[in-house]
């Protein structure tokens, strides 16, 4: 570490390519805890999309029609919108209306963090995107095996619950995969409100240093660099939920 | 409570908001212009890119490659910032200022991912087309060129056409990210609206008014890509 912080001040003394966060400790520590926040908020904002998208998925299947089209409006909707301007409604909108981002008269700290609305938006955007894999992993289990476990005397949800979904979620998981990575990218989303995730604690780090170039060049690796790690985690998963005989 | 506007008094709300539809209808022109022309770009690159992806050679495959999928893998929102912040407000070429004005760098950043992606429909396209009919091209001495676009590209042209038009969907999604870079956009207009009117009961009408706009415009795009790919998803067998 101390080897490599040498390196790069010596390269900027030399060179003029200043690379701080390498070597200036307090805003190495800051831009680490960047790429921190922006993990937590991908991994919150997975879970949460996972949830609303296994739960939209298990509504749609209900008998009670009305339900089954409000799901599919959601879905549509926010499929079909970009998500800063779903971040931006929920934030300065609704926040700003029902009073969750607004500090209080007496200055009380607002009800949720922009942290947790970029968590809401991106689980409500990707939710809905889960849930339209999911639907597609059912409908590729083979028909063949629905009729069998009918023939066995399951019933519609034991043979959603024992037979179906297990399949339906190895099916979709490639999909979800690349869900995941989508999530991952679109963290950097959460500048627009001021999280300090990387990207926004790089510009704090270039518009004092003015080296947006560099700085540029470090926020694009780390972000390829956080996006590799996902793609190998979902390939282990995908390894290790194998059905043989299904798939390659 | 006093000072914000009733909300639930829709008539006052609207009454501001509508004359300011015209402004924010021009501002998502500005949406759509930049969504296409970057999509244009990206398709002549991304079809070269993808025909490069392709190639039996190592050290032209190999880079290609590699370029698909760190376009692929870079956050819009990064490259947005990357090429506003690094290409040039104006060029010189021979004796003439070229100026860029910033929703030409836009154009030039949306279209870097979009090449990315397209390069891979293009080799997806490509694959899905059985091996015999580039052996039959083969055997009718066509070369390259020819099996290309006489043989192949017709038939892959309906494996590409619906993953394209999804693409464009995002595409014109995040072109509301030029926003944060200050671009004259739908949501930088309506921005400017609320700063203007300062009324924070207007705030939620506005941003739901921004994205019903993008609803309506990507929506109908994503249903005739689903139609198609119901349709000519029949036709193949593999």
């Amino acid at each position: 570490m101390e080897l490599i912080a040498q390196f790069f001040e010596e390269l900027y003394h030399r060179t003029g390519w200043n690379f701080s966060v390498l070597y200036n400790a307090w805003e190495a520590k800051k831009y680490v805890n960047g790429i921190y926040i922006a993990l937590e908020l991908a991994l919150w904002g997975l879970l949460g999309a996972m949830i609303i998208g296994a739960l939209c998925c298990f509504l749609r299947l209900v008998r009670f029609a009305p339900l089954r089209w409000l799901v599919t409006a959601y879905i549509e909707f926010f499929r079909n919108t970009p998500g800063l301007a779903q971040l931006y409604f929920l934030f300065f909108g609704l926040g700003s209306y029902f009073q969750l981002s607004t500090y209080g008269q007496n200055g009380e700290p607002p009800f949720l963090s922009p942290f947790k609305f970029v968590v809401i938006g991106l689980s409500l955007q990707y939710g809905a995107f889960v849930a339209e894999i999911l639907r597609a992993g059912i409908e590729a289990v083979p028909k063949t095996t629905k009729e069998a476990a009918e023939a066995l005397g399951y019933g519609r949800w034991a043979a959603l619950y024992h037979i179906v979904m297990p399949l339906a979620f190895r099916i979709s998981l490639p999909a979800l995969g690349n869900n995941m990575a989508q999530i991952v990218k679109s963290t950097a989303m959460a500048y627009a409100i001021a999280v300090p995730e990387a990207l926004y604690v790089a510009h704090e780090i270039w518009t004092e240093h003015f080296n947006v170039i560099e700085m540029m060049n470090v926020v694009l690796l780390t972000y390829l660099g956080m996006m590799w790690i996902f793609t190998l985690i979902v390939r282990l998963i995908e390894r290790w939920l194998h059905v043989p005989g299904m798939g390659r | 409570m006093t000072t914000i506007v009733s909300w639930f008094d829709p008539g006052s709300v609207w009454a501001i908001l509508i004359p300011w539809f015209p402004l924010m209808l021009k501002g998502f022109g500005l949406n759509i212009a930049i969504s296409a022309l970057s999509m244009l770009i990206g398709i002549f690159a991304g079809a070269v890119l993808g025909a490069l992806q392709m190639s039996k050679i190592k050290a032209i495959g190999a880079p290609a490659r590699f370029l698909t999928l760190f376009l692929r893998n870079s956050p819009w929102l990064v490259i947005v910032f990357y090429v506003m912040f690094l290409m040039p407000f104006e060029m010189r070429i021979g004796s003439h200022w070229i100026s860029f004005p910033d929703w030409v760098k836009a154009v030039v950043a949306f279209s870097l991912p979009v090449t990315g992606y397209i390069s891979e429909i293009v080799r997806g396209g490509m694959r899905s087309v059985p091996t015999t009919q580039w052996e039959a091209a083969a055997a009718l001495a066509f070369g390259p060129v020819r099996t290309a676009f006489s043989v192949i590209l017709p038939q892959a042209f309906r494996q590409m056409l619906p993953p394209t038009m999804n693409l464009y969907c995002s595409v014109a999604m995040a072109t509301s990210l030029a926003n944060i870079v200050g671009v004259q956009e739908v949501i930088t207009v309506t921005q400017t609206i609320l700063t203007t009117e300062t009324k924070p009961g207007l705030i939620l009408p506005a941003y739901g008014t921004t994205l019903v706009l993008f609803f309506l415009y990507v929506f109908p795009i994503s249903l005739l890509s689903r139609r198609l790919e119901k349709i000519w998803g029949k036709g193949i067998q593999r």
